[in-house]
């Protein structure tokens, strides 16, 4: 590929894949709040 | 989902980002995006895209689902009811008739589209396009769009498959919001990644071509599509064309504007995610487009046509990019028929799920409509749907030839996204206030939206909107409000089409009046 069409197809791959990596890896990892909010075990609600 | 009954919900997490991304990827995302992208600067449209996306696209994502997710905790499923949360004045609730227009008329049209995927599929396994030059894959095509003209497809061909697609699509949303939608998301969304990234894999590694134009012979290469597609035209930049061309497909590869995703978003809980949920389902939808459509079409039609041939076909429209010239694309690869069929069935197929992953989700407002204000059944209201959808839908096949269709993606499928989209800003960021919108959107976020977005989402994003429909108005909506440039013989279907379409909003504000009446009588007003 030439230089021009190479850096604005990985500029544009690059945005918008690291958006999604960045946005499943967030999801995957973080815990929903629900869960968050739950008591120890043991513990009468 | 009866307004007695306790509101249904989202299985999972993924399976609610999977079918809000379903919702959002669709026949677009492979056949109008690369098509807008040559026409439009070539790489220098990507800046523009990505522009719009973070100043419309994402505040516009983070909105609809702000406002579906509050509604449905008042029990709304569909706009009209959930803007008259946000305001309690009587208008409101008409403003949201856009929410039930929008989609119920592009689900029409929509489903006879997606039917053509259903039927592709099943001719490329069949072999009825084996061998087929370009004039023979033209007809191919015509034939099954022009019921006078059976010279390759009998006139019941076209009938049978909407039908089908029609079964297909209400009997997974009579099945319901988790046992229905999400199911087919979480099948749907895989197989359609899966087969573009092997169709991609394929598109680029093909060798270089020899090309005779005329009579001079050179070659040509998937990487000549690449080129093709994203040298960058610096003079588009300062043409005001290009960035709404830009921010016109954000607004359709997104699906906002439409009434769909705040009705997935119903049915959320109050502290749910959704700044963090949204973003992901943008980014999902992004990914579709940019990685995978941007990568198929343009690349394989260039590698055994080339420039000149991609350019032509690009103008000829996104259904000779995907019908005629794909499958033109599939013949010729090496390894004859059962490469060319495999090729084909993946093709379709994705195009096939892109499409009904989108048009489940508008069928969901009429129906929460319908359930949530009268009381209906799921069996009752997928009954009177999908005959309305089966009764009108029979005008498009008939018609589809001297423009009925083309009326009704230009008034619902595009204007009235933005009409909507405008509606959504004002009642959400406006009227309900720049602060309250803002904390709901950030309610139970899992990620810090930058402070910036407040003011994008106050200002820029309806001047950008404003700007949007008046540059539509005055290009495009008053000429085709004109005809200008339509032959006189299509000129009745024309109105009788817009006649249709302006009985259908007529009978859905009438539907909002006659439940907000009913609601008063039974105190839930």
């Amino acid at each position: 590929m030439r230089f021009w069409p190479l850096v604005f197809l990985l500029g544009a791959w690059g945005f918008v894949l690291g958006l999604t990596v960045w946005c499943f890896y967030r999801l995957l990892t973080i815990p929903h709040p629900e869960h968050e909010k739950l008591p120890p075990p043991g513990t009468s609600l | 989902m009866s307004h007695s009954g306790e509101r249904e919900r989202w299985g999972s997490r993924i399976g609610l980002i999977l079918a809000m991304a379903g919702n959002a990827v669709g026949l677009g995302n492979f056949l109008r995006f690369p098509r807008q992208a040559v026409m439009n600067g070539g790489g220098t449209f990507m800046i523009p895209y990505f522009i719009a996306f973070i100043l419309v696209g994402i505040p516009l994502m983070w909105v609809e689902w702000g406002i579906g997710r509050r509604g449905g905790q008042h029990g709304h499923g569909s706009l009209p009811g959930q803007l008259q949360v946000l305001w309690k004045h009587p208008i409101a609730k008409y403003l949201g008739v856009m929410g039930l227009f929008n989609t119920l008329v592009v689900l029409i049209y929509y489903c006879y589209i997606e039917s053509w995927t259903l039927a592709w599929t099943f001719f490329s396994v069949t072999g009825d396009m084996r061998g087929l030059d370009e004039q023979g894959m033209k007809q191919f095509l015509y034939s099954y769009q022009n019921l006078n003209d059976a010279s390759v497809h009998a006139t019941w061909v076209p009938f049978a498959f909407f039908f089908v697609t029609l079964a297909i699509n209400f009997w997974i949303v009579k099945k319901g919001v988790a046992a229905g939608i999400e199911k087919l998301a979480k099948i749907g969304m895989p197989i359609l990644f899966i087969f573009a990234a092997i169709l991609v894999v394929r598109v680029l590694t093909l060798g270089p071509h020899e090309i005779t134009v005329d009579g001079v012979t050179t070659t040509s290469s998937p990487m000549d599509g690449l080129n093709f597609m994203y040298t960058p035209v610096w003079s588009a930049l300062a043409k005001p064309a290009v960035w709404l061309a830009a921010a016109g497909q954000i607004f359709f590869t997104l699906s906002v504007g439409m009434g769909s995703l705040s009705a997935y978003a119903s049915y959320l809980k109050k502290d749910d995610d959704l700044a963090l949920s949204g973003l992901a389902t943008a980014a999902t939808n992004e990914t579709a487009e940019v990685v995978l459509g941007g990568s198929l079409a343009i690349p394989a039609i260039v590698a055994f046509f080339g420039v000149t041939a991609a350019i032509t076909i690009a103008n000829a429209g996104g259904f000779d990019l995907g019908f005629i010239s794909m499958p033109l694309v599939f013949n010729l690869l090496p390894g004859g028929f059962p490469v060319a069929a495999a090729a084909g069935f993946m093709w379709f197929s994705l195009l096939f799920f892109a499409g009904i992953t989108s048009s489940v989700a508008m069928a969901l407002p009429a129906l929460s409509f319908m359930e949530e204000n009268f009381g209906w059944s799921r069996k009752k209201s997928v009954a009177v749907v999908a005959a309305l959808a089966i009764g009108i839908g029979l005008f498009h096949i008939i018609y589809y030839q001297r423009g009925f269709l083309d009326e009704w993606d230009y008034w619902a499928g595009t204007f009235g996204l933005v009409v909507c989209a405008l509606f959504e800003v004002i009642v959400f960021v406006w009227i309900f206030g720049p602060n309250n919108a803002w904390d709901e959107i950030n309610q139970g976020a899992q990620m810090r939206i930058p402070a910036f977005f407040k003011f994008v989402l106050t200002y820029v994003t309806p001047l950008f909107l404003l700007i949007l429909m008046g540059w539509w108005t005055v290009k495009e909506a008053i000429p085709t409000l004109l005809m200008t440039g339509k032959p006189e013989s299509e000129h009745l279907v024309r109105w009788a089409s817009r006649a249709v379409m302006f009985g259908i909003l007529v009978l859905e504000l009438w539907l909002i009046r006659a439940a907000w009446k009913r609601r008063a009588a039974e105190g839930r007003a």
